[in-house]
């Protein structure tokens, strides 16, 4: 029997209007494995985030974990289950402390690992601070650090580079390989820094007008025509 | 001068209890609850029949709990099955709700205006500097100023108090951390409803009842959400405060004008701040 995929969505459609935003994608993240998502903007890489996360519904298709289908859970449920996210927005909860914010997040872990996560991110400092109050960076971390609290089994961030110097997202990049290889983490992450996921992402999907353009290696993506002249340029 | 003061923070206080809870549930569900006004109005009549038998305590402990029953069944049977529709469905629906609540108690009081005496044992008056001022009405505010610390510190320092913050802030991502919003929002909603009874019940030997009185208070209480800052409870105190003072004195000194001020007020906050008083800010 083959082995099941961390996370897969089949034939996944999501409209607005007459518009679609995903036009019957289908993939597929092995255990483990870090998966880069890049496109242009409007591709649909963030409403395919939302769907597979239960952020949105989908009007086709499904999304299986591990094998079992959760198209019909709630995106609670899908935390609870081990599947977590990010937001391409910082700063959700301005008001709540640093703190605070990792106990709410702590409410899906099994076992809450507060401490080794701020310890991880150097967050620890800013335990007490208001989100509003701490630097873009240290906001980005903070995202980063509610969706990995409980060791979570899936990750899907929504650009956790955004808006960072270059040395900041090669830094974010490097403790993202790191936690992701330590405690086994399947990764789906978008990013519109190719440096970034270029450098850590063991595969690319590429997204363009809601549809797969292409799927490889990182060196196998560079070589695709359709891709290099619609996307990537000669950046890498 | 004092004395209009006082009775300022009198209807203030009345106001950020109504209100607060409006806050609470436009927080979590970001949705106006029309239907607000008129569980004011039935922790009035329902502290009235309970406070001839049980007393005055005994009717405040019955609004509250009556009163939160009524919220926990609208949260569970109308609000979260309506969670995904468009909010106009929600406000249309509680506007309702407010118009079967007022029939209901219609029927079971009648029509007339029924008026509730003032509790024995607040009774009677202090003189303040020299002027007198009832009893009744100090007890008004000191219980008003018990609902805001209360409120802050179970807001601050409670879990629950962190995931109603948190929800406020976005439901949906609070959510998706793991909180289970829905029993989240039963407690909200119940919570607002068992203020809006409670301040029914302090009201009640202040005002004439009748079915139609929580309709007046919900406009000034709209006004107090708007200018305070949607889903703000800090600027629902401050506004609901400065709402009673303007109410109040506009009544004695500009009285063909008082009706008016308060909308005034509203209009000129958001010229200066369209997002309210505290702005975005829990």
């Amino acid at each position: 029997m083959a082995e099941s995929h961390a996370i897969e969505g089949s034939k996944l459609t999501r409209q607005f209007g007459g518009f679609f935003a995903l036009k019957g994608v289908d993939l597929a993240v092995k255990r483990g494995e870090i998966r880069g998502l890049i496109g242009p903007n409007g591709a649909g890489k963030s409403t395919l985030i939302d769907v597979l996360s239960g952020r949105a519904e989908h009007r086709s298709g499904t999304v299986r974990m591990f094998g079992t289908d959760i198209s019909a859970m709630t995106a609670q449920q899908r935390r609870h289950a081990g599947l977590a996210r990010s937001f391409q927005r910082t700063n959700i909860f301005p008001d709540l402390t640093v703190i605070d914010q990792l106990d709410i997040a702590s409410r899906a872990a099994e076992m809450p690992n507060i401490d080794e996560i701020m310890a991880e991110l150097n967050l620890t400092a800013l335990a007490f601070r208001r989100a509003a109050n701490i630097s873009y960076g240290d906001q980005r971390r903070l995202d980063l650090a509610l969706a990995l609290i409980g060791r979570p089994k899936i990750l899907l961030l929504d650009e956790p580079a955004a808006g960072l110097s270059i040395g900041e997202s090669l830094e974010l990049a490097h403790i993202l390989k790191d936690l992701a290889a330590r405690w086994g983490v399947t990764v789906l992450l978008v990013e519109h820094d190719m440096e970034v996921v270029f450098s850590i992402c063991d595969r690319i999907t590429v997204l363009h007008l809601g549809a797969i353009l292409a799927e490889g290696t990182p060196d196998q993506i560079r070589g695709v025509p359709e891709v290099v002249t619609a996307y990537l340029g000669s950046s890498v | 001068m004092l004395v209009q003061i006082l009775n300022g923070l009198v209807y203030g206080g009345l106001l950020y209890i109504v209100s607060v809870g409006l806050v609470l549930i436009f927080g979590l569900r970001r949705i106006v609850n029309f239907a607000h006004g008129s569980l004011f109005m039935l922790g009035a009549y329902v502290g009235f029949s309970v406070a001839a038998m049980g007393g005055f305590w005994g009717a405040l402990l019955a609004a509250a709990i009556v009163l939160a029953l009524v919220g926990a069944l609208l949260d569970i049977a109308i609000l979260q099955p309506l969670q995904r529709e468009d909010p106009i469905v929600t406000v249309l629906v509680t506007f309702g709700l407010l118009l079967i609540l007022e029939d209901f108690a219609q029927f079971v009081w009648g029509k007339d205006f029924l008026k509730s005496p003032v509790p024995t044992m607040f009774s009677g008056s202090v003189l303040i500097f020299g002027e007198s001022f009832p009893v009744y009405r100090l007890v008004v505010i000191a219980v008003a100023a018990l609902v805001a610390l209360g409120l802050s510190v179970w807001l601050r320092l409670s879990k629950i108090g962190l995931y109603v913050r948190a929800s406020s802030a976005d439901p949906l991502t609070t959510a998706m951390q793991g909180v289970n919003t829905d029993r989240v929002s039963v407690i909200v909603v119940a919570l607002g409803a068992a203020l809006a009874g409670i301040s029914g019940t302090i009201s009640a030997p202040l005002l004439a009842l009748s079915p139609s009185m929580g309709s007046y208070i919900l406009i000034e209480s709209f006004i107090v959400v708007v200018v305070g800052g949607l889903g703000s409870f800090a600027g629902a105190f401050i506004a609901a405060i400065v709402i009673g003072q303007v109410h109040n004195l506009g009544l004695v000194y500009v009285p063909w004008a008082a009706t008016m001020i308060p909308f005034l007020l509203m209009v000129g906050v958001l010229i200066w701040r369209p997002t309210g008083i505290a702005g975005s800010h829990v």
